[in-house]
C-alpha cells in the first residue's frame, strides 16, 4: 500500500513515527502550518515555526524516506489576536518557496469577524499565488461552519477544483459533494472519524474526489490511521485499486496543482497491496552527499527524484 | 601558512570560475533558461521570488561537468553574482528602466535577507555564492578594524556561523566549503571540521583548505572525539588519522 497524508503536524510527533510511517508506506505527506496548541503573541514566532517546517522538519522526514510538503498560512484560531494578524504580510515570501503545496490551514475556528478576514485575505493569496487551498473546518457549531466556508470559497473566485475542505463527517460531507471541491476526512481514534465510519461514508460516497488523513499532532492521535482506513476499506470489499485511488492518487492529483510536489521515483512501482518495507534502523548513514537530501538509504539516495513534476 | 586573499585556497577543491559555471548551467538548462540569471537580476522587486523559485525553473539535476554542483545552485549563484555585479557597478541609488537596482552598500543586507528567508537549498546556494560576491576575502584570523569592507565580511562571517549552528549536513557542508575557509576564525573553523565527522561527512571533499588549516589543536580535538568512539564501541572515521598523525600530542593529551 502506498499511502500519501495529506494531513499530518509531524512537527508533534517523534523519530519512532516517522519510522513507524514509512513502514506502512506512507512515501510522502503534507504538514499544514497550524496552531501550536499553546497561543503565539508574536508575528516572530511564526516565521520561526514556518522556517522550520520548510528546513528542519523537511530534513528530518528526508532522513526517514518521506518526502515532506507543507500549506503555510494563518491559521484560524491565531487570526482572532491582533498580536498575530500581521503575520498575514510576511505569507507572500513563504508562499514562493519549493514545496509549499497550498495555502491553509484557512477557515473557520469560532467564526468570527477576524477569521473571516483572515479567510477571505488568505483565498485570494491562493489565487494569486496559483496554490490551491486547504480548508479547515470547525469543531463547533461544524454544519454553518462549512455552509460559511463554501460562501467565501464561491466569493474569492477560486477554482473549488483547488480547494480541499477537511475534517468533514457524515453530517457535512453532503454540503461539499456537489460543490467541486475536495473533501477530506479526518481519521482519529475517537473524535472526528473513525476507518469504519470513514468506510460507510465512503459507500455512498465513492471514492472520488475524496481523501483521508491523519491529521496527526500533539492530540491524541494515530500518525498511522491513513493505513488503517486503508485495510478497512479491504475488509469491507473495496478493490485495491479504490484504495490506492483514496489513499495516494487522489491526494497527490490535489496537491500536484500546485506544481511543487516531490514524489520519489521508487512511489510508482509500489503495487497497491500491503506492503511492509524495510526500514532503517540507523537513520544516520556511515558517510554522507552534502548534494543531496537526507535519504534513509542508499536505495533511496540512489533513486532519482520526480521535481515538481505535476502529476 | 596564510591563506591566499583572492582565488582558490589550497588543498581545497577548486569552485569552478564564473565562466565554467555559466557554460555547466547554459549545457544543464539549454536555451530556454539559459539567460533566466541575468533577466532575473534585472527585476530587484522580485528577487526573492526568483531566488526561491529557481529550482522549479531550472531544474535540480546535478551538472555534469562539475562535481557536487547542482542546477538551481549554479542558477542562484549566477543570479547573486548577476545581482552584485550590477551593484558594483554603481554607488549610487541607480535606476535603470525604471527600476531601482540595490548599491554595493545594500549587498551585506541584501544577501542576508534572502538567507535568513530561504530554505535549505536556497542557504547552501547562497554559502556557496559568497566566494563569488564582492565581498572582500580576509584571512583566517578576522581582525574586523582592519579590512577594507568590515561590514560586508562580518556579514559573511555570521552566515557561515549560522550554517554551523544547524544539523543539516548540506549547510554544515556547504559552510565549510570556500567562504567558511576564508570567513572562520581557527576556533569556530576547528568546531566545523569536528562537526563534519560528527555529522558523518567525509572530510576530504568537504572541507577547504583541511590541510592548510589544520592544526595540533584541531588534532587533540579530533583524538579526543576517536576515543570517545573507541570506548564506546563505535567505529572511528578514517579520516581522522592522516590528521592525528600530523601532529605529535602531548603526553598529557595521551
Amino acid at each position: 500500500m502506498r499511502i500519501f497524508d495529506p494531513h499530518i503536524h509531524m512537527t508533534s510527533r517523534t523519530t519512532d513515527d516517522y519510522r513507524a510511517l514509512r513502514d506502512a508506506g506512507v512515501l510522502a505527506l503534507v504538514e499544514p502550518a497550524f496552531w501550536l496548541g499553546q497561543p503565539r503573541t508574536a508575528v516572530s514566532t511564526f516565521t520561526d515555526y514556518f522556517d522550520a517546517l520548510l528546513g528542519w522538519e523537511r530534513f528530518r522526514a528526508g532522513q526517514y524516506g518521506i518526502e515532506h510538503h507543507c500549506t503555510i498560512a494563518l491559521n484560524p484560531k491565531e487570526a482572532n489576536d491582533p498580536r498575530c494578524t500581521p503575520v498575514l504580510d510576511v505569507l507572500p515570501g513563504y508562499l514562493a518557496k519549493d514545496r509549499v503545496v497550498a495555502v491553509g490551514e484557512i477557515g473557520f475556528d469560532s467564526m468570527t469577524d477576524a477569521e473571516e478576514l483572515a479567510f477571505r485575505h488568505q483565498l485570494a493569496l491562493a489565487v494569486e499565488f496559483d496554490l490551491p487551498a486547504l480548508v479547515h473546518t470547525p469543531h463547533r457549531d461544524k454544519a454553518a461552519g462549512v455552509r460559511r466556508t463554501l460562501d467565501l470559497v464561491r466569493d474569492s473566485g477560486i477554482d473549488p477544483g483547488r480547494v480541499l475542505v477537511d475534517h468533514l463527517n457524515e453530517t457535512t460531507v453532503e454540503l461539499v459533494a456537489d460543490t467541486g471541491c475536495w473533501m477530506g476526512f479526518s481519521v482519529y481514534p475517537d473524535t472526528k472519524m473513525t476507518p469504519e465510519r470513514t468506510v460507510d461514508v465512503l459507500l455512498d460516497l465513492g471514492p472520488q474526489r475524496v481523501v483521508v488523513n491523519s491529521a496527526a499532532d500533539w492530540g491524541h492521535s494515530d500518525p498511522l490511521s491513513t493505513l488503517h482506513t486503508g485495510r478497512a476499506m479491504l475488509a469491507a470489499g473495496w478493490r485495491e485499486d479504490d484504495v490506492d485511488l483514496v489513499l495516494w492518487r487522489n491526494p497527490v492529483a490535489f496537491y500536484a496543482q500546485s506544481g511543487r510536489l516531490e514524489l520519489p521515483s521508487e512511489s510508482r512501482d509500489f503495487a497497491a497491496v500491503p506492503t511492509d518495507p524495510t526500514s532503517p534502523k540507523d537513520p544516520t548513514p556511515a558517510r554522507r552527499d552534502p548534494t543531496r537530501s537526507p535519504g534513509p538509504n542508499a536505495t533511496f539516495e540512489g533513486n532519482s527524484i520526480l521535481r515538481g513534476a505535476r502529476a | 601558512m596564510s591563506p591566499p586573499e583572492h582565488g582558490v585556497p589550497a588543498g581545497g577543491p577548486p569552485d569552478p570560475d564564473l565562466a565554467e559555471l555559466r557554460v555547466a548551467f547554459a549545457r544543464a538548462v539549454g536555451a530556454g533558461r539559459r539567460d533566466w540569471p541575468v533577466e532575473a537580476a534585472a527585476e530587484p522587486a522580485r528577487l526573492a521570488t526568483a531566488f526561491a523559485s529557481a529550482g522549479r525553473l531550472c531544474g535540480r539535476a546535478p551538472l555534469a561537468e562539475l562535481p557536487g554542483w547542482t542546477c538551481d545552485d549554479a542558477a542562484r549563484v549566477l543570479l547573486l553574482h548577476a545581482v552584485s555585479a550590477a551593484a558594483v557597478r554603481e554607488c549610487d541609488p541607480h535606476v535603470h528602466n525604471g527600476r531601482t537596482h540595490p548599491t554595493r552598500g545594500d549587498l551585506p543586507a541584501l544577501v542576508r535577507a534572502l538567507y535568513e528567508g530561504g530554505d535549505a537549498r536556497e542557504r547552501r546556494a547562497i554559502l556557496r555564492a559568497l566566494p563569488y560576491l564582492p565581498c572582500t576575502p580576509h584571512p583566517p584570523e578576522p581582525n574586523a578594524g582592519t579590512l577594507p569592507d568590515p561590514h560586508a565580511c562580518l556579514c559573511r562571517r555570521l552566515l557561515v556561523e549560522d550554517a554551523l549552528r544547524t544539523n543539516d549536513h548540506r549547510l554544515v557542508a556547504a559552510a565549510m566549503g570556500p567562504c567558511g575557509y576564508r570567513a572562520l576564525a581557527p576556533e569556530a573553523w576547528r568546531h566545523g571540521v569536528l562537526k563534519c565527522v560528527f555529522l558523518g561527512l567525509p572530510l576530504g571533499p568537504t572541507v577547504t583548505g583541511l590541510d592548510d588549516r589544520a592544526d595540533a589543536e584541531l588534532a587533540r580535538m579530533l583524538a579526543g572525539f576517536a576515543r570517545e568512539r573507541a570506548a564506546a564501541g563505535r567505529p572511528v572515521p578514517a579520516d581522522i588519522a592522516p590528521i592525528t598523525s600530523r601532529f605529535t600530542p602531548t603526553p598529557e593529551e595521551y
